[in-house]
């Protein structure tokens, strides 16, 4: 890896991120300078372009049938170089099922910023290629998205670091630091099945790293591993939500049992999960046990959206009633997080409804035509860029929509937020005489 | 439609226009029940609290009227937007449209000569040209007026006559329904006896040693192309297939409910107004229903799809579609015709000094109905090396221009943005050759060397190129979904002429002419007309 006193641009990169984590911090204290940290968001974005142009071949190749070269501004990359999350899947998952490994390895090094060894060639499973990835500095990041097939994302340490360190920055900060500023403690009651395989339960994880005490609501179920959700996507997760209703008994015991042991220690509790099993997690208590204290001070939050639970959508609040009749938590103390695995932060809603864009993070909204103007209010595909993801590109379009507005919010935060719900944008289907057309390669 | 319009925000507008469209059942025309705006925008929000689908229009059910929501329509010549409008029609009773008396087919369908069923068509074809007036009228009435519709209705009512042609249904009917080299309309005018020997089954040998006075019978065979009760599930983007459906429906003397599309509201409300202008005693037209449902209404479908209801089902439509239907309608004949697209074959006698006539004629068959048609060509395979691929993607780009400069296209931004993506994602590692420039393409041309999912074509003058080293490389991609295969070079024609028509491609023509067609063409490697009659036998001792 090169060094930051081996490149100047890296040297710059590093030292812009620095003050963009400054402006972060103030912004989420309500002391913001959003003119200065568009200005270094700029920079650091038409930066990391030049770096990807020199390190990225897919990101290169692009560059180049779309004319787009040095020097070049945030309109050009916003309009020619945003790319669809679904690169990080266009992997032939034949490869995966047939332990093509150099194949993968070879796809990987495409669009990866850091050069990727064929030493890789050798390994037979997909956890031993994940493995020597990490011992080369890749750590992949997995999302089982909608189609079935996992996302992989490859970072960096820098990159990684910033995954790990960006999402505090983010919302319920005062919260985590409490009114003296020192760290607060906290239980952390997580929804999501234990296991690292998807990006919600690699933030179930974060949080039980920083809680005094963490509890996995299915723990006496087993771990799902990345390995298992790459051979079944989504569905283990789902699957184990959708049996919680049969057989959550002895684990909503547990979990009981968990809470009560904080509230006697005057710990407050944190409940983190998606909203479909926060839903149930609250209708199982209440069938049970009507309702169970907590801590004044607890909070919940939700995140990764109702996926193929949509049929069971509750408003946000009618979820916020049933933990409030059910855990005694406030509507003020329940919020959404919003983020993809792609991203390295997260953007949090507040009681408004709005998920506040940190400094951290450039978004924009794009046409049908998927053209945009940087920093312009208006209802439209959502597009990121990423200021530290240094490993991959990070110009994205993740195909949600949603609408951007600027302004002070009344919770007290400044600057750029999208309107919830964030909604799923719809593939459109491409019809022929005989209707749509089917999936089948030319 | 622009993205706030499709996201629902016009069909909250207090202003949303709602618009009734007809339905024909039974040769009667009907309305659906007319439902009071917040009523409509209440139905729509309960479908949509699930992600609004941003492209297509959404179809729900109110009481006994289906609703089309979201419909874009062009209302004012003075705005190029269009607004988000509400149809309603009658959803079918199922019973008002299956046909349960059995003998009504003998009596009234049955009875009818081919010469009834062409004066019928002839009836219909004359109010088109002698009534245009009429009938745009009462579209402009129906459709308030829509600029767009309006113009296509002009379209429609110079095209329909054609499709109508007498010569041309004799024709389709004497070649689909030919047998015994006799013309096939003779099948459809009674019983034609074959000069067929008829030879007496085994048991009917064993019966002289059983029953001494018992004797075998010489027999004269005779065949009959009898009516059917037919179901036509339409569905794609053209929004001729209803129409078509319904005339192979009338031609074949068929008890007929046609399904229309959502793509097709316009052409079923013209057709049904042209049949209102005629005798609604004709059998023709009181056994004829063109009815609109939201696919997969299983309080209309699972009463269509029972035993007994139909005797043939045509589905146009996906793979998913079409197993939905077989499964449901096990004791009916279906008759499939799935999506399916068209691709060329540049042999390599076009290389070096005729890539441009090559790259001519393929722009010809790659523009077929904008590429919207299953006769598009959708994929160039070139035989050669990469330079000649490149010269001829080259070529084939200017020759897109050339059209784009005297048919320009009004590429709807969605598309637009289809294909935008398309280069950084499915096509990202293609060579990319455009024209209008990236943010406003008008054609393209990609050279891939990887697999393309067809799927993601997004039909809008986008020819995908790959490059082969022999013609036999090919041979992988030719299957029943290759409608038409359009061949440059001789040689390359001989070579995969059989190749492909044994790997179910149904067309194969020479390149530039896959859009030529006549009357009673194989559709889908089928005589579609053939399939919609009951072939009966008789057998009967030697009649005068």
């Amino acid at each position: 890896m090169i060094r930051p006193s081996q490149d100047p641009c890296l040297a710059r990169l590093l030292e812009l991120q620095r003050q963009l984590i400054d402006a972060a911090k103030a912004w989420a204290s309500g002391c913001d300078d959003v003119g200065t940290a568009d200005a270094l968001r700029e920079e650091t974005l038409i930066l990391l372009h030049e770096r990807y142009r020199q390190r990225i071949p897919l990101y290169r190749h692009l560059a180049e049938q779309s004319g787009v070269n040095r020097p070049c501004d945030l309109p050009t990359l916003v309009n020619n170089m945003m790319f669809s999350t679904d690169i990080f899947k266009s992997y032939d998952p034949h490869w995966l099922d047939d332990c093509n490994f150099s194949a993968m390895t070879s796809w990987l090094d495409n669009l990866c910023a850091e050069g990727i060894a064929s030493s890789l060639d050798s390994v037979s499973s997909f956890a031993d290629w994940s493995e020597s990835l990490s011992k080369l500095g890749i750590r992949l990041s997995y999302s089982s998205g909608t189609s079935g097939v996992m996302s992989l994302i490859p970072r960096d340490p820098l990159t990684w670091r910033a995954l790990c360190r960006n999402s505090s920055l983010c919302g319920n900060e005062a919260w985590y630091h409490g009114i003296d500023g020192r760290r607060r403690k906290f239980d952390c009651l997580i929804t999501v099945p234990p296991g690292d395989g998807t990006g919600i339960q690699g933030a179930g994880n974060g949080f039980a790293t920083i809680a005094t005490r963490s509890h996995y609501l299915y723990s006496s179920q087993g771990v799902i591993t990345a390995e298992e959700i790459l051979k079944h996507g989504r569905k283990p997760i789902e699957e184990k939500s959708r049996n919680q209703k049969l057989s959550l008994g002895l684990d909503l015991e547990k979990a009981i049992c968990f809470i009560r042991e904080g509230l006697e220690a005057n710990r407050p509790l944190l409940i983190f999960g998606p909203p479909f099993q926060l839903k149930q997690l609250c209708e199982s208590v209440r069938a049970k046990y009507g309702s169970v204290k907590t801590h004044s001070e607890s909070i919940v939050v939700t995140g990764g959206g109702w996926k193929s639970f949509h049929g069971e959508r509750i408003s946000q609040e009618q979820l916020c009633g049933e933990v409030f009749e059910v855990f005694g938590i406030g509507c003020d103390q329940v919020s959404d997080a919003y983020s993809t695995t792609e991203l390295n932060c997260t953007l949090t809603c507040c009681k408004a409804f709005h998920y506040h864009v940190p400094p951290l993070l450039e978004v924009v909204i794009l046409d049908e035509a998927y053209l945009g103007i940087p920093r312009q209010s208006g209802r439209g595909y959502i597009g990121f860029m990423d200021p530290f993801a240094m490993s991959y590109p990070g110009f994205l379009i993740p195909g949600d929509i949603a609408e951007l507005g600027y302004g002070e919010c009344r919770c007290g935060l400044t600057g750029w937020y999208l309107v919830g719900p964030i909604q799923r944008l719809e593939t459109a289907e491409v019809k022929g005489c005989g209707g749509v057309m089917e999936s089948l390669l030319a | 439609m622009s993205m706030n319009e499709s996201l629902g925000s016009s069909a909250d507008s207090q202003k949303a226009t709602v618009i009734s469209i007809p339905a024909l059942i039974k040769g009667t025309v009907r309305y659906g029940e007319k439902i009071a705006l917040p009523e409509l925008q209440n139905a729509i929000r309960r479908e949509t609290s699930a992600p609004i689908p941003v492209k297509q229009p959404i179809a729900v059910t109110v009481k006994s009227t289906q609703i089309l929501a979201g419909y874009p329509l062009r209302l004012s010549s003075r705005s190029s937007q269009t607004e988000s409008c509400f149809l309603l029609s009658l959803k079918p009773d199922p019973k008002e449209i299956i046909e349960s008396d059995v003998s009504s087919l003998v009596n009234e369908l049955m009875s009818l000569t081919f010469d009834d069923i062409l004066e019928y068509l002839d009836s219909v074809r004359r109010v088109f040209i002698e009534c245009r007036g009429q009938l745009r009228s009462s579209i402009e009435e129906c459709f308030h007026g829509a600029v767009d519709v309006l113009s296509e209705c002009d379209f429609l009512l110079q095209l329909l006559p054609d499709l109508l042609d007498r010569q041309g249904i004799e024709e389709a009917v004497d070649r689909e329904l030919s047998y015994d080299s006799r013309r096939g309309r003779d099948f459809l005018n009674g019983w034609v006896k074959l000069l067929a020997n008829c030879h007496a089954g085994m048991t009917s040998h064993f019966a002289t040693q059983a029953f001494p006075n018992h004797a075998t019978t010489k027999l004269t065979a005779s065949i009959q192309a009898c009516p059917t009760r037919q179901l036509h599930i339409t569905a794609g983007n053209s929004p001729y297939v209803p129409f078509i459906s319904w005339l192979r429906g009338t031609t074949t003397r068929g008890a007929l409910v046609v399904k229309s599309s959502t793509q097709s509201p316009l052409l079923t409300a013209v057709l049904i107004f042209a049949i209102q202008q005629i005798d609604p005693r004709h059998p023709l037209r009181r056994h004829s229903s063109l009815v609109f449902w939201k696919g997969g209404d299983t309080t209309v479908e699972n009463a269509l799809f029972s035993p007994g209801a139909f005797d043939r089902i045509v589905v146009w439509g996906s793979e998913q579609a079409v197993r939905s239907v077989q499964q449901r309608s096990v004791h009916s004949k279906t008759i499939v015709f799935r999506p399916r697209f068209s691709i060329s074959l540049i042999g390599r006698e076009a290389f070096p000094d005729q890539i441009a006539q090559a790259a001519e004629k393929a722009s010809i068959d790659s523009l077929i109905s904008n590429q919207k048609a299953c006769f598009s060509s959708l994929v160039h395979y070139v035989v050669g090396n990469e330079k000649n691929a490149v010269c001829y993607c080259e070529t084939l780009c200017k020759k897109l221009g050339d059209w784009d400069r005297i048919w320009p296209q009004d590429l709807d931004r969605a598309i637009l943005g289809q294909l935008r993506m398309l280069k950084r994602t499915a096509l990202i590692h293609g060579r990319w050759f455009e024209n209008g420039g990236s943010q406003s393409t008008s054609s393209a041309v990609v050279l891939t060397d990887k697999p393309f999912d067809i799927s993601r074509h997004p039909a809008c003058r986008l020819v995908v190129v790959r490059r082969i080293e022999h013609e036999s490389q090919i041979v992988p991609f030719l299957n029943p979904s290759v409608s038409a295969l359009g061949v440059y070079g001789h040689q390359t024609l001989s070579f995969i002429r059989n190749i492909a028509a044994s790997a179910g491609v149904t067309t194969i023509a020479k390149l530039g002419e896959s859009e030529s067609i006549f009357s009673g063409i194989p559709n889908d490697g089928m005589r579609t007309l053939s399939e919609l009659v009951n072939w009966s036998t008789s057998l009967n001792e030697n009649e005068s």
